[in-house]
């Protein structure tokens, strides 16, 4: 720490540092987003809200859908109301067919490239490969389209891979609506096979079948203000954007089959016992443990079951954007009630359906993880708008959402107790990777369910926000989740991802993004997290996210609208921080390069020059040759002949001479009283004056968070804003004032804003030690590594390879 | 001679696959660092619980591997090691160091010593592309304050990564 003593009075300090810094690209970083974002017009207004001319279309669906169990297939007639609320007439209307995407020569698969051997560097046809050409050589999938009808006039239509054109004898009027009948069916895929977000799931064991039926229907493409029709292929990655309808669905499967499906139930006495009835009702009244509807043993024992003949099960949802069930003679189904705080919607039937080979896991946590999703989400949005919210283990693993409706991964594995026995345990990381992909589909319920956003344009504005709502729900279901070491956070999580070369900005369309996972799920999650907890506080930044969200409930937003709306409730202005997180691709490294010490001086020579003496005494070593001739007693000329000393020798440089009195005299005398009287208060409290110095390494603008310690042993904080930055956002100087003395300095001590290299983060310096040294520190985890690899590369591997061999 | 399709191939594993994830996405993450005050490049790859779970069920043959048990954690560090290369003029063949689990992922270290920094190293990222047709690894090289990034796919074999005058 640099040691001086400041000679000018304190109300010069300013000016110093502002000298220190001058102005550098000062537009850049903190420039107002303008032209970045569109122009507000009367469907979105300036404020990020609906404007007074928003519209949205609308898509009521009726749909008789028929199970085939025996060929594994499901028929349909299907009758859309589609109302036309755009000021635009319409010649044509699209439908997606998303199960063509699984036909062998849909655009994906001709669109594919041959994937490469992982150890050699020839290319290779893996079992998984030739397993799902082996199913679409045996089975062809992808609709057929039986008829497209308006009453009973055939319209004409055209398939594009996924879309399907169908063109309209005359163009739909603004305000009109048509309704047209459309019949298909298509042969349903083995997910295992194919790699689908829907399908039929095989158990050998018990020859019984789980269907899940998801993108399942033609479905209306959506048609909007900023992008007019959103029939961009379905290449498997960009999910989706949809129009909100009523639905009245009937399922026809076979007559032990239990379904699950969007929406309520609205035939119970005609497809449920009497008991189950009764076990519904009582979990109507239960909201601290789920109740079966199917006991696991109803359910073993269906499973041995095959009753001849077909039930139908009706549903119907209201104001939804899309339409999934499963069906299967395996359920179990639990179920309770979920309560909240909203006189619309009171209460939600929370359930649960899962077949045994999910079991003791799901009956544990499935139905409570779904309850706990919806009281988090709720208070950063709004109340949960629906009557049920399901959980549906459809795979082993992975997730997806649909409304009311999720299809969720991990089962538990079976464990080998001893020679003769197992037993099915979970670990703790099949636990809470259940427990957190249920809750990151539920809440997709949220976003985009009701908040209606595109995502196969902009991908962050689901996933980006319903993966940050998760992180903070994972975190209120227990502590540590996730976590078995400090540096777990999604903060230090990020860093790696964003300190590479090759990223693209989070407002990248969803088909050009690389590095999905990150750039749409992790970023924004810690973003938003570094805006929540450090940039705008959790009261501001909490009424601002629940405002955006109650603003496009039920309605279409775009990132401008998200953007717009953060700024306009919390009176923060935001522009710096998504043109950093969210237009850019800089990362977080500030460095705390330097800090000086000051105290004002009095400017008094009979004062200061004595403290000057003795500071240069403490930082000035005496030449060596100097002391060690001392040392030496030997004694030099002018001692040995004392009649040579003259004044220099009685005194040095800090001794004050009377030019020094009379400019001190004048300087007072040139002193304004009030400058005099804070001069006085200053030497007289003694203050120090630190100034400290910080170099944006990573680029992108940071808030400064400190942590200081004083030389008494006691500890402080202050938190300096983004702001800084605004004059120059490479190098700033912050001036701290203290009563006390510091003796050390910690940037990001909470390790709040990703920065990426905590060792330039210390004053006075530190050695942080890397990852791998950390590792290597532990001798005995070290050691027994060590051995456990020079052993296991004494084995030899036993892999299961596809033996190919030149063909003739 | 004409040859099929898959000629002169070999298959690293029976591969089923899982389902169309919307959600987890087959990534996998690896920093390569100098660390200049040792001299060594250490090697972090981040790998995804669950798919490195898969891949030892895959290659071991085991049934229920548990991460938490130093041998398997061994073998996920071999499993990583097999396809992952880096080499350079100047940089050491590569060492196992081990694994440990860190919430939803594994972490596997390697490092090697370094007698000079080349120019330019060659590298090989190929982790659990044989399971994964998705999989995608993304490999970043940290040197004297310069990163350079190279992202494998089913497609990419081996990347050279010019890292010039940034190794002073």
């Amino acid at each position: 720490m640099q040691k001086a003593l400041l000679f000018i009075a304190l109300v010069l300090v300013a000016g110093l540092v502002a000298a220190e810094q001058p102005v550098v690209d000062a537009a850049g970083k903190f420039r107002q987003l303008g032209t970045l974002l569109p122009t507000p017009n009367v469907y979105r207004n300036a404020a990020g809200a609906p404007g007074h001319g928003y519209w949205q279309q609308r898509a009521d669906y009726k749909i008789d859908v028929r199970l085939d169990e025996r060929q594994r297939r499901v028929s349909a007639s299907e009758t859309i109301t589609y109302t036309n609320e755009s000021p635009d007439a319409l010649s044509y209307l699209w439908l997606q067919l998303d199960q063509n995407r699984f036909n062998a020569n849909s655009l994906e698969r001709r669109s594919e490239a041959a994937q490469q051997n992982s150890e050699t560097e020839d290319s290779t046809y893996s079992f998984s490969r030739m397993r799902r050409d082996h199913a679409a050589a045996d089975t062809e999938y992808g609709y057929t389209i039986e008829s497209v009808k308006r009453g009973n006039r055939k319209l004409p239509y055209t398939i594009v891979d996924t879309m399907m054109r169908i063109d309209l004898a005359e163009p739909l009027a603004p305000g009109s609506e048509i309704v047209f009948s459309v019949d298909w069916s298509f042969n349903v895929t083995e997910q295992a096979a194919v790699n689908s977000r829907g399908g039929y799931e095989y158990f050998p064991e018990t020859d019984t079948y789980l269907y899940y039926l998801a993108q399942w229907f033609p479905r209306l493409v959506a048609y909007t203000d900023y992008t007019a029709w959103q029939h961009k292929q379905f290449l498997g990655r960009g999910e989706f954007t949809l129009e909100f309808g009523d639905y009245e669905v009937a399922i026809t499967v076979p007559a032990d089959h239990v379904v699950s499906a969007t929406g309520e139930l609205m035939n119970a006495e005609a497809v449920l016992s009497d008991v189950q009835r009764q076990r519904l009702a009582r979990a109507m009244q239960e909201q601290r443990q789920p109740v079966f509807i199917v006991t696991p043993d109803e359910a073993k024992a269906n499973e041995q079951r095959r009753e001849r003949g077909n039930k139908t099960w009706r549903f119907t949802a209201t104001n939804v954007r899309d339409f999934a069930f499963a069906s299967s003679r395996k359920f179990i189904w639990d179920a309770m009630i979920h309560e909240q705080d909203d006189t619309a919607n009171p209460v939600v039937l929370v359930m649960s359906f899962y077949p045994t080979e999910a079991q003791p896991i799901w009956s544990r946590y499935s139905t409570h993880a779904v309850a706990h999703t919806m009281a988090v989400y709720s208070r950063f949005s709004f109340p949960y708008p629906y009557p049920t919210s399901q959980s549906v283990n459809t795979w082993k693993g992975g997730g997806m959402e649909y409304p009311m409706i999720t299809f969720n991964g991990y089962r538990p594995e079976l464990t080998e107790v001893n020679e003769d026995d197992e037993q099915l345990t979970y670990s703790r990381s099949i636990k809470q990777s259940l427990i957190g992909v249920i809750i990151h589909e539920v809440g997709h319920n949220y976003f985009p369910m009701v908040v209606n956003s595109d995502e196969r344009q902009w991908t962050w504005m689901d996933e980006g926000l319903n993966s940050f709502l998760q992180y903070v729900a994972e975190r209120e279901w227990e502590e540590n989740f996730h976590e078995y070491e400090e540096s777990q956070s999604v903060l230090d999580h990020v860093i790696e991802y964003m300190l590479s070369e090759k990223q693209v900005p989070i407002m990248t369309q969803s088909d050009s993004i690389l590095q999905f996972g990150p750039n749409a799920y992790t970023k924004p999650t810690a973003a938003l997290m570094v805006l929540r907890e450090t940039v705008m506080g959790r009261e501001l930044f909490d009424f601002a996210f629940r405002e955006y969200a109650r603003r496009w409930m039920f309605k279409r937003p775009t990132p401008a609208d998200f953007f717009r709306t953060l700024e306009d409730a919390s009176a923060v202005d935001l522009d710096w921080f998504w043109r950093g997180w969210f237009y850019g691709t800089d990362h977080v490294d500030v460095a705390l390069t330097r800090v000086r010490e000051f105290q004002v001086s009095s400017q008094d020579p009979d004062i200061e020059f004595a403290e000057n003496r003795k500071q240069a005494q403490r930082e000035m070593a005496e030449p060596l040759i100097q002391k060690r001739n001392r040392e030496e007693g030997r004694e030099t000329y002018v001692e040995s002949r004392r009649e040579l000393e003259d004044f220099y020798n009685e005194h040095d440089k800090f001794t004050p001479s009377n030019k020094d009195r009379n400019d001190y005299r004048e300087f007072l005398d040139d002193l304004e009283d009030w400058e005099r009287a804070a001069l006085e208060r200053a030497v007289r409290e003694a203050d120090y004056i630190y100034f400290v110095d910080f170099a944006n390494v990573g680029g992108l603008v940071s808030p400064l968070p400190l942590a200081i310690t004083y030389a008494d042993g006691s500890t402080g904080s202050y938190d300096i804003p983004a702001e800084i930055w605004r004059r120059n956002p490479d190098n700033v100087t912050k001036a701290l004032v203290s009563d006390k003395r510091i003796t050390a300095i910690e940037l990001d001590p909470l390790q709040q804003t990703a920065d990426a290299d905590r060792s330039n983060n210390y004053f006075p310096q530190r050695i942080v030690p890397s990852r791998l040294e950390l590792y290597k520190r532990d001798e005995e985890t070290r050691d027994l590594m060590a051995d456990m690899l020079a052993e296991l590369k004494a084995e030899k591997d036993d892999k299961k390879a596809l033996p190919l061999k030149p063909g003739n | 001679m004409q040859r099929r399709a898959f000629v002169g191939t070999t298959l690293a594993a029976l591969a089923l696959p899982l389902p169309a994830l919307s959600h987890r996405l087959r990534y996998g993450l690896t920093s390569v660092v100098w660390n200049a005050r040792t001299d060594v490049l250490e090697i972090t790859h981040r790998l995804h619980v669950h798919d490195v779970l898969r891949a030892l069920v895959e290659h071991y043959d085991l049934r229920n591997p548990d991460l938490t048990d130093v041998r398997t954690l061994a073998q996920a560090t071999l499993y990583t090691s097999k396809r992952f290369a880096l080499i350079g003029e100047g940089i050491g063949r590569l060492t196992d160091v081990g694994a440990e689990l860190a919430g939803e992922f594994v972490l596997v270290f390697q490092e090697a010593a370094v007698v000079s920094l080349p120019d330019r190293v060659r590298v090989r990222a190929r982790m659990l592309m044989e399971l994964f047709p998705e999989q995608q690894n993304q490999v970043n090289l940290h040197v004297n304050g310069v990163s350079r990034t190279v992202v494998f796919g089913q497609e990419d074999l081996e990347r050279g990564v010019e890292l010039g005058s940034s190794l002073g």
